[in-house]
């Protein structure tokens, strides 16, 4: 190889890895609240979070480090419904984006999205000392001026190769799914059984029933929920229509303690014996919460 | 000294007192002919804070020549922030309070705050002083550059930091404001947060930079001095020269009162080097003055007392005593004498709590102020008093007390009835 060739392919090199790129706008103050939402819920129930960037959907994926590094927390936003302007190119042919930065920093830089006079949101990756996901928010102040506020989160990218840890994880079908009662309800109720033990056993009915079923050596309490609507339901087999699972208490108070929840319509799945599953499923995004059940 | 605040200025001063307990633990009042001057410094001495209330802030505000013809310095005293704040802190604080009375003597062990209400209630607090000493601080603080902003914009500013930031930059250009994270103080860059916020020129009042300065201080000690300045809707001045050099952050109310920190800024070399980037300590002492309390204090007091109150001044113990009007006590009147003759009796057997806290009954029973003064003693019981010997005679003390307060408006038919409470060290005090 002539020093020449050397040169065009150390050319090349660089720009695949330049290539990689991400820039994100988002003006509507409806869609920066709610993707902050999102965000908030997300760092109510882990520490770090990955990023999954395609070309139509921006994926928020945490796993579950106690538990085998399974997926915990799935949602996948529709990019046309957030962004004003979304500008990307990935590294393979499959063209995705892969990093992790922990979701902390990126609830706290995101915090302004709460203030109404913030006028633009934009996203993008640079490389300031190290990788970093730059967060520009321009605010709108009561002087004619604008304010300038640059936040940037430090994220580590994710090879090729380790990508398949973050696949879209095979939801096993459900027994039951059924909408949930009033979060606010709920989550009172959780709290107040949090302190009587650690496992919370939810069950679901045909007949739209839940009970939340916690108990200790001396007390065993029961919640029940009436009058749910059954959204689907797998074929009885036999008479035993009643299906449930036991988790840990205080992983559903966490999800459920986000007030951003207050006003969505979340739906409530259970695996019998091995899985609940909660999601809540609008036009512009999806999230799936998976708490797997615990053993004795 | 003798002063009144009125009831709307004293959520000023209650809030400023707030602020400053976010500093420092101890208060320095530095009364003068014309203002009254809180101060207070953190144990670091980096930052210092200082309140100036004009006579105009009060409603009365006498100096008397006494004072004067003393060497001020006698005036000066240091007390416990933490005792000052509790007085001010209650719920009931605005609903029916009136006016506060303050009044610091010459070399008395305490300063006299009293609380009046508009149901006739008096509340009064004695306050240990903990020393006659001044803090004595160069003020003329030496700055070329100076910034005036509206006090929202820049807490509005200040919000988007992280509430864990400690330190943060403050780079000014002749067109612009960069508000920065202290990236150097953090080790590894890659875990950190950085947050980078500018303001223009035109966001601010006064723009007076010259050439421009980046200097680093600590954003925790602000915050208190933000809020503080949001709330009553003030512009801050911000004052400062060069890296190392100490900075000023001012406001001020008309003539009524003004207020400043004097912080202390990170130096450019130290922190650029390797050394740890510790800001330079403010010059800052404390004086003590030469007509110590201290002996006369301890001669005033039986001898008995004297270690316990020694002990109980470190952990501050603040008197109170509440005069109510008849009308109030005439209601109880009945039913005290009822409930408490056997209490009464069998009063060396019972224990002292209980009395406090069927006191407390009584007052739930009526009235919720009472309620609310009631509060404030129960934690004093006098059982707090280690060897055996005190502790009988706190508690026969503590009885005496009550049997007193419950009598008096029975025996005599004086226009006003008297609750007297009592702290730990079961002093006698012979006010009623």
């Amino acid at each position: 190889m002539t020093v020449h060739q050397w040169i065009i392919l150390f050319i090349l090199i660089k720009t695949i890895n330049e290539r990689m790129k991400f820039r994100g706008k988002i003006v509507d103050p409806h869609c920066m609240k709610q993707f902050y939402s999102i965000v908030i819920i997300l760092s109510k129930l882990c520490k770090s979070v990955v990023l999954r960037l395609s070309s139509n959907k921006l994926y928020l994926i945490a796993l579950n480090e106690s538990n085998n590094n399974q997926i915990s927390v799935w949602s996948v936003l529709d990019q046309h419904s957030f962004f004003k302007d979304y500008d990307m190119i990935g590294e393979t042919e499959s063209n995705e984006i892969f990093f992790s930065l922990p979701i902390d920093m990126f609830a706290s830089s995101l915090s302004s999205a709460k203030q109404t006079n913030l006028k633009t949101l934009k996203m993008k990756l640079t490389d300031k000392h190290s990788p970093c996901l730059t967060i520009e928010l321009e605010l709108e102040s009561q002087v004619s001026s604008k304010q300038l506020c640059v936040h940037d989160i430090p994220v580590t990218i994710i090879l090729p190769k380790d990508w398949p840890e973050y696949n879209e994880p095979a939801i096993p079908s459900h027994n039951i799914s059924v909408i949930m009662p009033s979060i606010r309800v709920v989550r009172h109720i959780v709290d107040k059984m949090k302190r009587i033990g650690p496992r919370l056993k939810v069950s679901l009915d045909s007949s739209g029933k839940m009970v939340l079923g916690v108990s200790n050596l001396s007390a065993t309490v029961d919640t029940h929920f009436v009058g749910l609507e059954v959204i689907g339901i797998q074929s009885a087999t036999g008479k035993e229509n009643k299906y449930s699972t036991v988790v840990d208490i205080k992983k559903i108070s966490q999800f459920l303690n986000c007030d951003t929840l207050n006003f969505a319509k979340i739906l409530c799945h259970v695996v019998e014996g091995l899985l609940l599953h909660c999601s809540i499923e609008e036009n512009e995004y999806v999230l799936h919460y998976f708490l797997s059940e615990i053993d004795d | 000294m003798k002063c009144v605040i009125p009831r709307q200025n004293l959520k000023i001063l209650s809030r400023a007192l707030n602020t400053m307990c976010r500093i420092g633990e101890d208060l320095f009042i530095e009364p003068n002919s014309s203002q009254l001057i809180m101060h207070t410094t953190n144990s670091w001495h980096t930052v210092y804070a200082w309140f100036t209330f004009d006579s105009s802030f009060f409603s009365s505000y006498y100096f008397t020549e006494d004072d004067e013809q003393n060497s001020e310095n006698s005036l000066k005293c240091k007390i416990s922030l933490k005792s000052c704040i509790t007085i001010f802190k209650s719920p009931h604080l605005s609903r029916c309070l009136e006016s506060c009375h303050m009044e610091i003597k010459n070399n008395t062990d305490t300063i006299t705050i009293q609380l009046r209400y508009s149901n006739f209630c008096v509340k009064t607090h004695l306050i240990p002083v903990l020393e006659y000493s001044a803090l004595q601080v160069n003020q003329n603080v030496d700055t070329t550059h100076t910034l005036c902003i509206d006090s929202k914009v820049l807490s509005a500013a200040v919000k988007h930091f992280q509430n864990s930031e400690v330190d943060i930059t403050l780079d000014v250009t002749t067109e612009k404001v960069l508000l920065k994270t202290h990236s150097e103080s953090c080790r590894d860059l890659r875990k950190i947060l950085r947050t980078e916020l500018s303001l223009q020129m035109s966001e601010f009042d006064i723009y007076d930079v010259g050439e421009g300065s980046c200097i680093t201080f600590c954003l925790k000690e602000i915050r208190p001095l933000l809020a503080f300045a949001e709330h009553m809707s003030l512009p801050i001045i911000i004052r400062f020269s060069s890296p190392g050099m100490p900075m000023v952050f001012g406001l001020k109310n008309g003539l009524t009162f003004e207020s400043q920190y004097i912080l202390s800024t990170m130096n450019e070399s130290t922190s650029s080097g390797n050394t740890d980037s510790l800001p330079i300590r403010l010059n800052i002492n404390a004086f003590e003055n030469t007509q110590s309390s201290d002996g006369n204090q301890v001669n005033q007091l039986p001898d008995k007392h004297q270690t316990p109150l020694i002990n109980s001044n470190l952990r501050t113990p603040m008197r109170v005593q509440v005069e109510y009007p008849d009308s109030i006590s005439r209601k109880r009147k009945h039913q005290v004498s009822n409930h408490f003759q056997q209490p009464l009796k069998k009063m060396n057997s019972v224990n002292s709590m209980t009395i406090i806290e069927q006191f407390r009954e009584e007052c739930l029973e009526d009235d919720v102020l009472l309620s609310q003064v009631a509060d404030v003693h129960v934690n004093d019981e006098p059982i707090e008093i280690d060897s055996d010997g005190h502790l009988s005679l706190g508690l026969s003390d503590t009885a005496r007390v009550f049997a007193r307060c419950f009598s008096l408006p029975i025996e005599e038919s004086a226009k006003k009835g008297k609750v007297l409470v009592y702290d730990s060290d079961g002093l006698v005090d012979d006010s009623d």
